[in-house]
Parts: structure tokens; C-alpha cells; sequence
């Protein structure tokens, strides 16, 4: 399954949400968790520095427009998309989102 | 114990870096925008909408993302304002402006309380001498407070 973060660096909710997706990466990586992270920055730079200093350790790429309407418009941040092992989107979360929550729905999908 | 140790200071370096973080935005953030400069997206729909009374010149004030994927039509896109980069630019742009032209500024980037960008625009309008300026309230983000509810909604660079 997969944890699609939509964040941005000038995004204080979306940093408060980090360390828990980094714990979260840790905690169940070995039982099928992948968690994306998908900036919406409007550059790489802020990012790169930001994926250092946070230790980040999932993958994180760059978004842009497009992606956002793929998913439906990512008009605001953070937004979390929960996909299943069907490629399905399980759940989607506006806004900074208590990680209880988030970690019940991946304890759901196992 | 060492990885102990170490995990320690990474927790400790994150939350340092977040109490930095979270009390620079702090500074700026838009909750303290008296009431009395904020418009509402049904007021400024009016607004627009009526035949009478100046047309704003309504300027977004955050992400280029959030903008290519839907904007106010006839907005123009300016750069965050939390940088100083948004900042000269939208400083360039209204400098040749009458100082009582009626401006909007907007981002809804995020909830209310968290958006780095309309209070150092709005500061920054207000340092040049603007009179007339109002800042869009948006409550959650542009996509609930605007795009839901039906307002008129343009794409594109």
C-alpha cells in the first residue's frame, strides 16, 4: 500500500505531519508500507534541504499541476491519499490529520 | 546505545527546527489581519459580478502550483509572498498604481491560521501606502472555500 503526502516546505501543518510519516516508514515498512512524498513547491531546492534535515526516508518527488488534478485538485495542503495493494484510493485526508487516524487505516489494509 | 543516543538527537534537532519554523510563520501569520481589511469570497463575488463600483485588481500571493491548477479569473499570479522574491515582484507590480486603487490579495494555500503568505503581502502593500486593500478570507483552502462552492474558477498559467 501507499501513503501519498502532498506537502510543501512553506506548509507548517505538512511539516508537523513529517516526523510521523517518518516514523510510520520505519514502523511498517517491512509489512508492505511505501509512503511518497510529493512537494508542491514551486522548485527542488527548499526540498532538497528539507529531505536532509527532517531524515526523511521515503522517496520524494517533485508536483506539479497535472499531478494535482489527477488526483482531483490539490488545492490546499497537506493532503494524504491512503492507496491499497489494488492501486484503489482508500482514503483521502484534508488538512494535518492526527497520525492515529492514518495508522488505523493501514492497520485496516493489512 | 549509541543508535539511542543518536535517535535522541534527531528527534531533538526536528523539534528545534519545527519551534523555529512554527514561530517565524507565527510572525507573519494572517490571523492578525484585523476583520476589517478581509473580504469574503461571496463579497467579492458580488463585487465582481455587480455593474457598479471599481473591479479589483486581484493578485494571488501564493504557490505557482495551487495557481496553474485553479485561480480567481482575471488574477494574476504574483509568487508566494513569504519569499522576498514574491515580495519585490509584488511590490513592482502595483508601484506604478494610484495608492487608492482597490486591490485583493488571495493564496489559500492552507488554513487561515497557517497561510504565510497574505499577511506579509498585505504588510507590504500597506508600508507602500495602499488604502484600499482587502485580503480574501479563505477559512480552510482554495479548493473548499472557493472551487466547491460553485465560484468562478479559471486554469492555466
Amino acid at each position: 500500500m501507499v501513503l501519498l503526502d502532498f506537502w510543501a516546505t512553506w506548509c507548517v501543518p505538512c511539516l508537523e505531519e513529517i516526523p510521523h510519516f517518518v516514523e510510520l516508514q520505519n514502523r511498517y515498512r517491512d509489512r508492505g508500507l511505501q509512503i511518497v512524498g510529493i512537494s508542491m513547491d514551486d522548485g527542488p531546492e527548499p526540498v532538497r534541504d528539507f529531505y536532509q534535515r527532517f531524515h526523511i526516508n521515503y522517496p520524494v518527488v517533485m508536483g506539479n499541476a497535472r499531478i494535482g488534478e489527477l488526483y482531483g485538485g490539490v488545492l490546499g495542503l497537506p493532503i494524504a491519499f491512503l492507496v491499497d495493494r489494488d492501486g484503489r484510493i482508500y482514503s483521502k485526508h484534508i488538512g494535518a490529520t492526527d497520525i492515529s487516524v492514518i495508522e488505523r487505516e493501514i492497520g485496516a489494509l493489512m | 546505545m549509541n543508535l539511542l543516543v543518536k535517535n535522541r538527537d534527531v528527534v531533538l534537532t526536528v523539534a528545534v527546527m519545527l519551534l523555529i519554523l512554527v514561530s517565524g510563520v507565527l510572525a507573519f501569520q494572517a490571523s492578525s489581519i484585523p476583520a476589517t481589511r478581509l473580504i469574503n469570497p461571496d463579497e467579492l463575488v458580488n463585487a465582481l459580478q455587480s455593474s457598479k463600483g471599481e473591479k479589483p485588481l486581484m493578485i494571488q500571493v501564493g504557490s505557482h502550483v495551487l495557481y496553474a491548477q485553479a485561480h480567481i479569473p482575471g488574477s494574476e499570479y504574483i509568487g508566494p509572498a513569504s519569499s522576498q522574491s514574491g515580495l519585490q515582484q509584488l511590490r513592482k507590480r502595483v508601484e506604478p498604481l494610484s495608492r487608492s486603487k482597490f486591490i485583493v490579495i488571495y493564496c489559500g494555500c492552507c488554513p487561515w491560521s497557517h497561510c504565510p503568505n497574505v499577511k506579509p503581502a498585505d504588510d507590504a502593500l500597506r508600508a507602500m501606502g495602499f488604502t484600499n486593500i482587502k485580503v480574501l478570507y479563505i477559512a480552510n483552502n482554495f479548493g473548499a472555500d472557493w472551487v466547491d462552492k460553485g465560484y468562478p474558477v479559471a486554469k492555466g498559467e
